[in-house]
């Protein structure tokens, strides 16, 4: 793979100076990197200088008006109205105006020097490197038209174009991936930057689908040409421009029944080419109240410009205008599309929230650490009910790594009580047998739910709470010597088992489960034992209140013991009666 | 699909949902900078998918309302109560919207790692 630093010393001398006597004679780009081309060998020297001259003239654009990351990061506050504000400075950075750009980003990164020389030697090299690459594989050209054909179709309204748009798209990847390498990104971050480009580029893709922007850079046209309609010579050099910029013709067919205001603005035109002077003043009319009021602060610029048409009646000049009003046009269309994208961003975000909401009503303790969020990643609903024990889950917490388990696994954890939980993560982690990953994952989890258990989580809330997963596990059986672990089965706040023990005492029991997480009972702390026997004392009961054995300790939690304790009971009944 | 269970710390579930995309496409430990901006920038592509797909389901005088809500400085209330009236269905329509997207993403991120090492 050529990479840009290694251009330069394919040259021969002749090219290098060839080089020289362009760059010294004021050469425009196009004509330098031809020579650069025809240097290393292309075997189409034009078609690579013209490409390659896109994605240099993309690459100085960007890096002149590059962006601060500490804008972008606006994306992360709170408040959505500065997100938004992040947002539209984002898109307005060219993020992915198109394929090339998207090299060009990986591009720009990678080069080195000023931004304001003429020709910067490093980006052409790269620009170079990149048109070589894209120009000399067939299937790659292919692709590349393909996107470009199907991308007009996109902006002529034509909807069932984007799947075989998005299909093009994907055949570049590797391209797209390969020229971030080239210019000198590792794999990961060239693959990572190709998946965002691609996503940001099907964004656009169904933008456009959205005829917005299609309308108005029609209607835009539309007015420029009108500018040029005193002078069959102008509007002659008017229409050839912009056929060249825009390709409006084609869509103006496709888009004319889309819009009452276009549909007359065409007629007019129509009108006015063959002369008629009232169909060409309406069509001013029209355009200055319809679109340009929109854009006032464009009004004036492009004012100024269709009035030089009169005055500077030679072709030459004409055409120098013509171009600047193509970049006025270009600017419309790019805040057009910008503030498109803009209103469908914080049209997602603010619904977004609507639907989620902040959970404003639920926070975690000031001093917990940050809570643990859990996401699932498969398709269906959000009924934890209906899950298969293979769907991935993803655990995330503040300043964590997030790991990922199965649901089958997490269930189990779901009634614990955080502590209980982070009591098992802990065991989990520390069992020799259990696969390496297995106990990072946990001990990852056992930390993240120790800091929460520190924070006051301990006794009300269960880790399925904790996640913002509903579950209501089904009881199970209970059996001598089995494990027990202290769970909150209905999620939050559960309420607790309380009754009148011996001499009028309030007692309370909580809820146990076993170790895939289902209910087997409550467990009962003898108040009495210590005094009595020198020792706690738990007595343990059936979900429907029968005492049935006590509980005993041993470095990895508790376990059931069938029937009475030495000594027996001091406080603890042998029936106890819930109360929700 | 990647479903927003739960969003507890950081209000914004959209972001969520993209860390988890992030994270599933093996972009777990990336650079705190590069971390960032791919956050940044598929929150902002999910938040347009979404946008996108509501153009849908909702009229041009509804969405007009919206916007003017939303230039007015409408509370976060205010808002989820106009999506309450003019979307009924809003939260499904917005899972619908993030599979699509993160199943997307998952998919690209698939091909690209499926890649030989030097391209």
């Amino acid at each position: 793979m050529m990479r840009a630093d290694a251009i330069r010393p394919l040259l021969r001398d002749a090219d290098l100076l060839a080089l020289r006597d362009a760059l010294r004679g004021g050469g425009d780009a196009r004509t330098v990197l031809k020579i650069m081309a025809s240097g290393i060998g292309a075997h189409d020297a034009d078609a690579v200088a013209e490409h390659a001259e896109i994605l240099l003239n993309e690459m100085r654009r960007r890096r002149l008006e590059g962006e601060s990351f500490e804008e972008r990061a606006g994306l992360f506050s709170d408040d959505w109205r500065v997100r938004a504000r992040a947002a539209a400075s984002y898109d307005r950075s060219g993020t992915a105006a198109a394929p090339w750009a998207m090299i060009d980003e990986q591009m720009t990164l990678a080069a080195a020097g000023d931004a304001n020389e003429v020709l910067d030697g490093s980006l052409a090299a790269s620009a170079l490197a990149a048109a070589l690459r894209e120009t000399s594989d067939a299937a790659s050209r292919h692709l590349r038209s393909a996107l470009h054909e199907r991308w007009l179709l996109l902006e002529a309204g034509e909807k069932d174009v984007l799947d075989r748009w998005n299909e093009a798209l994907r055949g570049l990847l590797p391209q797209l991936a390969a020229n971030g390498i080239a210019a000198g990104e590792n794999g990961e971050t060239a693959r990572l930057k190709t998946l965002l480009a691609a996503c940001a580029l099907r964004g656009r893709a169904r933008l456009r689908l959205s005829g917005e922007r299609a309308s108005t850079e029609v209607i835009f046209s539309l007015a420029t040409a009108a500018g040029a309609q005193d002078d069959e010579k102008k509007r002659r050099l008017a229409e050839e421009a912009f056929d060249e910029t825009l390709a409006a013709s084609d869509t103006v067919h496709s888009l004319e029944s889309s819009s009452d205001f276009l549909r007359a603005a065409r007629a007019d035109l129509a009108a006015a080419e063959g002369g008629d002077e009232s169909a060409a003043r309406r069509l001013s009319v029209r355009l200055r109240t319809g679109l340009l009021r929109q854009h006032p602060e464009l009004q004036e610029r492009v004012e100024k410009l269709s009035s030089g048409f009169a005055r500077h009646p030679d072709s030459k000049k004409m055409s120098g205008r013509l171009r600047r009003l193509h970049d006025v046009v270009a600017a419309v269309l790019m805040e057009n599309e910008s503030n498109s994208a803009e209103r469908a961003r914080r049209l997602g975000a603010a619904a977004s929230v609507a639907a989620f909401g902040f959970f404003s009503d639920w926070r975690p303790p000031a001093e917990a650490a940050g809570p643990l969020c859990a996401l699932a990643v498969a398709s269906g609903d959000a009924d934890p009910e209906a899950y298969d024990d293979d769907r991935p889950m993803t655990l995330i917490a503040d300043g964590a790594t997030p790991v990922h388990l199965p649901f089958g696994f997490l269930k189990k954890f779901l009634p614990l009580t955080i502590e209980a939980a982070r009591r098992r993560f802990e065991v989990i982690a520390n069992d020799p047998k259990t696969g390496s990953a297995l106990r990072a994952k946990c001990a990852a989890l056992a930390d993240v739910a120790g800091r929460l258990a520190r924070a006051g989580w301990r006794t009300n809330r269960s880790f399925g709470a904790m996640l913002g997963i509903r579950f209501s596990p089904r009881p199970g059986e209970i059996r001598d010597g089995m494990r027990l672990h202290d769970a909150v089965p209905s999620g939050s706040f559960a309420a607790r088992i309380a009754w009148t023990g011996k001499r009028g005492r309030k007692m309370t029991a909580g809820a146990l489960a076993d170790d895939d997480g289902a209910p087997v009972g409550y467990a009962a702390y003898d108040p009495l034992s210590r005094e009595l026997r020198g020792r706690d004392l738990h007595a343990v009961y059936t979900l429907g209140g029968v005492r049935i054995g006590h509980l005993s300790f041993d470095e990895c939690g508790k376990r059931l013991i069938l029937g009475d304790p030495d000594g027996g009971f001091v406080t603890a009944p042998g029936v106890i009666e819930t109360i929700d | 699909m990647p479903l927003v269970l739960n969003t507890h710390s950081y209000r914004d579930p959209v972001r969520i949902f993209v860390e988890t995309i992030l994270a599933e496409a093996g972009y777990s430990r990336l650079a705190p900078e590069l971390q960032a901006e791919a956050v940044a920038a598929l929150t902002t592509e999910a938040q347009k998918r979404i946008g996108l797909d509501l153009l849908e389901a909702i009229d041009r005088v509804s969405l007009a309302q919206f916007h003017s809500l939303f230039d007015g400085g409408a509370t976060n209330e205010e808002l989820a109560a106009f999506f309450a009236l003019r979307v009924p269905d809003l939260e499904a329509r917005l899972r619908r919207s993030l599979a699509g997207f993160g199943t997307e993403c998952l998919r690209m991120a698939k091909e690209l790692r499926d890649l030989p090492p030097d391209i």
